[in-house]
């Protein structure tokens, strides 16, 4: 029992997390909320599933990853890019994207879900008494191996030094040399395929549905404001903590509010802290 | 363009919308006092943001909320006039008590929290079955018993007073300029001696206020409810119709409701529902990218220069750190 | 030869005048009912086949005078499953397109939108798809239910599972919309009534799609059945879930998705776990002549018509059963009157393909007319009745 919980709030876990840290990139850089993730982690999931037969599920993943990339560019010429400073217009017009992606998707793929079956799905292990596929641990592994990827590009790369310090300042980035807009485009490309590996590595453990991506990314939400808007390793705790909290409260609380229990954890998070558990750094405060 | 002008344009306006049932059919009349009902949910947004600069995502759960308290009582035999009353008060009470922690939270940690609350509201409508009858739908709600034009006329009348008084709060008084001190300067508003937890805490109120007001309309009208009419993409599509109508102007508000709640409807000629989503996707973003300020936008500078003066004026003098089109501060 | 031809000419001209009054002699009077069906949206793959039913119906009431001396002239508009395009669609059929009879949704958060547009505007109504209890009976007197409604189905699912499965301790798996939270109701009280101890009982929210916790609780739980109600894209997933998880406790489910969509998805898995579920029908060599008949004309129809093969469901059957049962009424009653027709309707005593539609007092339809089956998916991917 208690193995399986562990596991399912790993799966939910990983899956919030690689949302989360696309949104938190782009949010920090840009201070823009980029309506349009869950619609990226349907398009991932999609672009992997119609890959899959002709190249196998593993490339299929990286496929999605650079169909959204591209994806991210797009996104941001249209939706981020022409509306710096009016972050409003922003939320809004990512918001039109994503409305024209789900229908989009619709036309293309139809409304009915899908099954995305995978090798890895009829393979399976047994913990205890219960089994849990191949297919749903390695939404664990892969999530963990992204995610140190992501940290690391962060923390030491050039890119990410150039990510840290658009987001302290950008005027002052700007002065340095750094070139903003380059910076903010590779943010959406990273935070787009990311939610692509999300939605393609979560894709055949659930269904996939043009509609799907939502739910996620209002939890997504949840755990970034735990973790503290634009800080990614706050990020990626605040998803483990979601994760985990609703697994346990699924099993000893209530199916029928799950949502509601996130966002009840994040209302009395922000009651007691309401500027997060990881707080954005002080001077932002003017 | 002088004051006059300005009021001659302002009296055709009301004019053409007052002459509406004379030009429509009953279907076209029921969309126009449709979005004429969405209108006050969206000057909620006019006062939240707009005025003082704070951002929801759940707003939908206050006119859930007070749509549900009126069909829920009319058809557990409350008078119909009662359980307006009631309608409108338990959601601004909410929003009260709501207000109370999320007005001291920031930009988009508010609008995540409130979120929330329309999570909630959205699950609770949905799952308290015995109350709410749940996804069944709750039918047999009892109305005023007025026919379609005369509820035209009821919610037009109802639409404008409230345009009149925010567009009186926010030029004419002093409660605007405090409102927008807290908007563009929290510090100096409190350095000034401003309650800025206070004017808050009413803005959030008067926002719940409004949107309970929508709900109870709503259920009045339409005599039907299920909770799906107030899932959270309600909320953004209440925010997509504000940022369209330019946040801040309650005219481009009205006028931006009028417009996104007719457009699905006029493109009902492209036949499937995707394409048709599709065109209206595209024309929300061409609105932002050609007229930024949106409606409202457009509309000051076609008829009100002496003001647009002054409006950049403070906009100048705010720095870049606005609470909601600045940093999440 | 020139006045021959003038002749000619004038002959033509002449037959050319008389021809369309020839015709409206014989013509009947057209009467516009509107036909709500989920044409868009995740409900689409049943609106389309179903609109294809009903065109058939009204050209065969039509051809063979069904209507007595009305002309059936269907105006259709897409509910998309959802309430506030159902009511939108509603308003513009009844206020635009002026029609006189409905019939309609799919979704029964939808269809209650639609009934009370149409008991406002006194338009008299057909809900021929929509389970949810009394639907009609609260909408008051012009609407109509053709469909057993979700008690009655619950009450002979709960029969058939005691009879047709030996178990004292049951779990109740249901996601929270309407056909789930009344099966949950149902289903507990008849459990209650005979005695079996229910050992779990959960809703899950309908829009969250991780079933493994539910999964992890019914392992700890035990029970010797586990009965669900999970609907559309939701269903399938269950099922994925559970057989992945290796639980080998016997599944009842309450109504998924037709064949065609829900074994292409879960086919495999189901047949792995011998899933039953509760059915008005299966296409099958026992099933009645007249539904043999049906599919035999229907079946090529639909393909040509979406330009891809759609086996009968019994979703086409109602809404083709619906049609004819207000070719019926018209006949009856004579005249387009609301009330009349009402009045005609509220007498319905028609064998339709499906079953036999007879009203009760709140105009829901009477349960005995239909036939209720259990199905069970086999090892090879396929489905047989439960004997």
């Amino acid at each position: 029992m208690l193995v399986q919980i562990i596991v399912n709030g790993l799966i939910l876990a990983g899956n919030y997390a690689l949302i989360a840290v696309g949104l938190t990139l782009i949010f920090g850089v840009m201070r823009m909320v980029n309506f349009a993730e869950g619609q990226s982690v349907m398009m991932g999931a999609f672009v992997a599933f119609t890959a899959t037969p002709f190249i196998g599920y593993l490339p299929a993943i990286a496929l999605a990853m650079l169909t959204n990339a591209v994806l991210g560019v797009i996104l941001e010429r249209t939706a981020f890019r022409p509306f710096r400073g009016v972050e409003l217009n922003g939320l809004i017009a990512s918001m039109g994207m994503s409305i024209i992606l789900i229908n989009l998707a619709e036309l293309v793929w139809g409304t009915v879900p899908q099954s995305f079956d995978t090798p890895l799905n009829a393979v399976s292990f047994t913990f205890g008494t219960v089994g849990v596929s191949a297919q749903r641990l390695l939404v664990i592994a892969a999530s963990v191996l992204l995610l140190t990827c992501l940290w690391w590009l962060v923390q030491h790369s050039s890119l990410g030094r150039q990510f840290r310090a658009v987001s302290e300042d950008p005027e002052v980035a700007a002065a340095m040399g750094i070139n903003t807009n380059a910076v903010a485009r590779m943010s959406v490309v990273l935070g787009s395929s990311l939610a692509a590996a999300a939605g393609a590595l979560t894709g055949p453990v659930n269904l996939l549905s043009p509609d799907m991506g939502q739910t996620e990314m209002l939890n997504a939400f949840a755990a970034i404001i735990l973790g503290g808007f634009g800080n990614v390793n706050g990020t990626i705790f605040g998803a483990l903590l979601i994760g985990m909290v609703q697994s346990v409260a699924a099993v000893y609380l209530s199916n029928a509010y799950s949502n509601s229990i996130a966002f009840g954890l994040l209302v009395v998070t922000l009651i007691f802290f309401p500027r997060g558990l990881v707080p954005e750094r002080l001077e932002e405060n003017v | 363009m002088s004051d006059a002008a300005a009021w001659i344009v302002r009296v055709v306006f009301v004019a053409f919308l007052a002459a509406t049932p004379f030009m429509v059919d009953a279907y076209w009349l029921n969309m126009a006092i449709l979005a004429l009902i969405y209108a006050l949910v969206v000057y909620s947004i006019t006062v939240l943001t707009g005025f003082a600069g704070l951002l929801s995502f759940g707003q939908a759960g206050f006119v859930g909320l007070g749509a549900y308290v009126y069909g829920v009582m009319t058809v557990k035999g409350v008078p119909p006039a009662a359980a307006a009353a009631w309608g409108v008060v338990l959601p601004t009470a909410v929003g009260f008590l709501l207000g109370l922690p999320a007005a001291r939270l920031r930009g988009h940690y508010m609008a995540i929290g409130t979120l929330g609350f329309g999570v909630l509201v959205a699950q609770l409508l949905n799952n308290m079955v015995d109350v709410t009858r749940g996804p069944m739908g709750l039918l047999g709600i009892k109305s005023f018993g007025l026919d379609r034009v005369s509820w035209f006329y009821c919610v037009l009348a109802i639409a404008m007073a409230v345009l009149a008084a925010l567009e009186h709060v926010d030029r004419r008084t002093f409660l605007g300029v405090v409102l927008k001190s807290v908007k563009y300067d929290e510090i100096s508003a409190a350095a000034c001696g401003i309650g800025v937890f206070g004017v808050k805490l009413l803005a959030f109120s008067a926002a719940a206020f409004l949107a309970g007001s929508c709900g109870v309309l709503l259920a009045a009208y339409m005599r039907f409810l299920t909770p799906d009419l107030f899932l959270s993409a309600e909320s953004f599509r209440y925010l997509m119709m504000a940022v369209v109508g330019g946040v801040g102007s309650a005219t481009g508000a009205l006028i931006s409701a009028l417009i996104l709640t007719g457009i699905p409807e006029a493109l009902r000629a492209f036949g499937e529902t995707n394409v048709r989503l599709l065109v209206y996707g595209l024309m929300v973003l061409f609105v932002l990218w050609f007229l930024p300020g949106g409606i409202g936008g457009l509309l000051e500078r076609l008829i009100g220069p002496r003001r647009k003066r002054r409006r950049s004026a403070t906009a100048q003098a705010a720095p870049k750190g606005d609470a909601v089109a600045g940093r999440a501060s | 030869m020139k006045s021959g031809a003038q002749l000619l000419l004038a002959a033509t001209l002449g037959m050319a005048l008389l021809a369309p009054p020839a015709l409206a002699q014989t013509a009947q009077t057209p009467v516009k009912i509107g036909v709500i069906l989920p044409l868009t949206g995740n409900t689409a793959w049943g609106g389309r086949p179903a609109k294809v039913a009903a065109e058939m119906a009204a050209e065969e009431a039509n051809a063979q005078g069904l209507a007595g001396k009305f002309k059936l002239d269907l105006v259709f508009a897409d509910g998309a499953c959802d309430p506030r395009t159902t009511y939108a669609s509603a308003e513009k059929l009844l206020n635009q397109d002026k029609v006189q009879f409905l019939i309609g949704e799919w979704c029964s958060s939808a269809s209650v939108a639609m009934a009370q547009v149409a008991a406002d505007a006194k338009v008299p109504t057909l809900i021929q798809i929509s389970t949810a209890d009394f639907i009609a009976k609260n909408a008051g007197p012009y609407i109509f239910q053709s469909i057993m409604q979700n008690r009655e189905i619950q009450d002979r699912e709960a029969k058939l599972l005691l009879e047709k499965f030996k178990f004292t301790t049951a779990a109740i798996l249901v996601e929270n919309n309407d056909f789930g939270l009344s099966f949950r109701q149902n289903i507990s009280r008849v459990f209650k009534e005979k005695g079996i101890k229910v050992v779990l009982d959960i809703p899950q929210d309908r829009q969250d799609t991780n079933w493994y916790s539910i999964i992890t609780q019914i392992q700890g739980a035990k029970p010797d059945i586990v009965v669900a109600s999970i609907a559309a894209g939701q269903a399938a997933n269950f099922v994925k879930q559970y057989s992945e998880s290796n639980l080998t406790i016997p599944l009842f489910f309450d109504y998924p998705p037709p064949p065609y969509i829900f074994e292409k998805q879960v086919g495999q898995q189901a047949g792995k776990l011998g899933l039953v579920r509760g059915a008005f029908f299966l296409k099958d060599p026992d099933m009645p002549p007249r539904e043999q008949a049906f599919i035999g004309k229907f079946e090529p129809r639909v393909e040509q018509a979406l330009g891809e093969k759609h086996p009968t469901v019994h979703w086409d059957i109602v809404t083709y059963d619906a049609v004819m049962m207000a070719a019926d009424a018209l006949t009856r009653s004579g005249s387009v009157k609301p009330d009349d027709l009402a009045a005609a309707l509220t007498k319905t005593d028609h064998q339709g393909v499906l079953a036999r539609y007879r009203f009760d007092a709140d105009r829901g339809v009477n349960p005995e007319g239909f036939d209720f089956l259990f199905i069970r998916n086999t090892l090879g991917g396929g489905l047989e009745v439960v004997k």
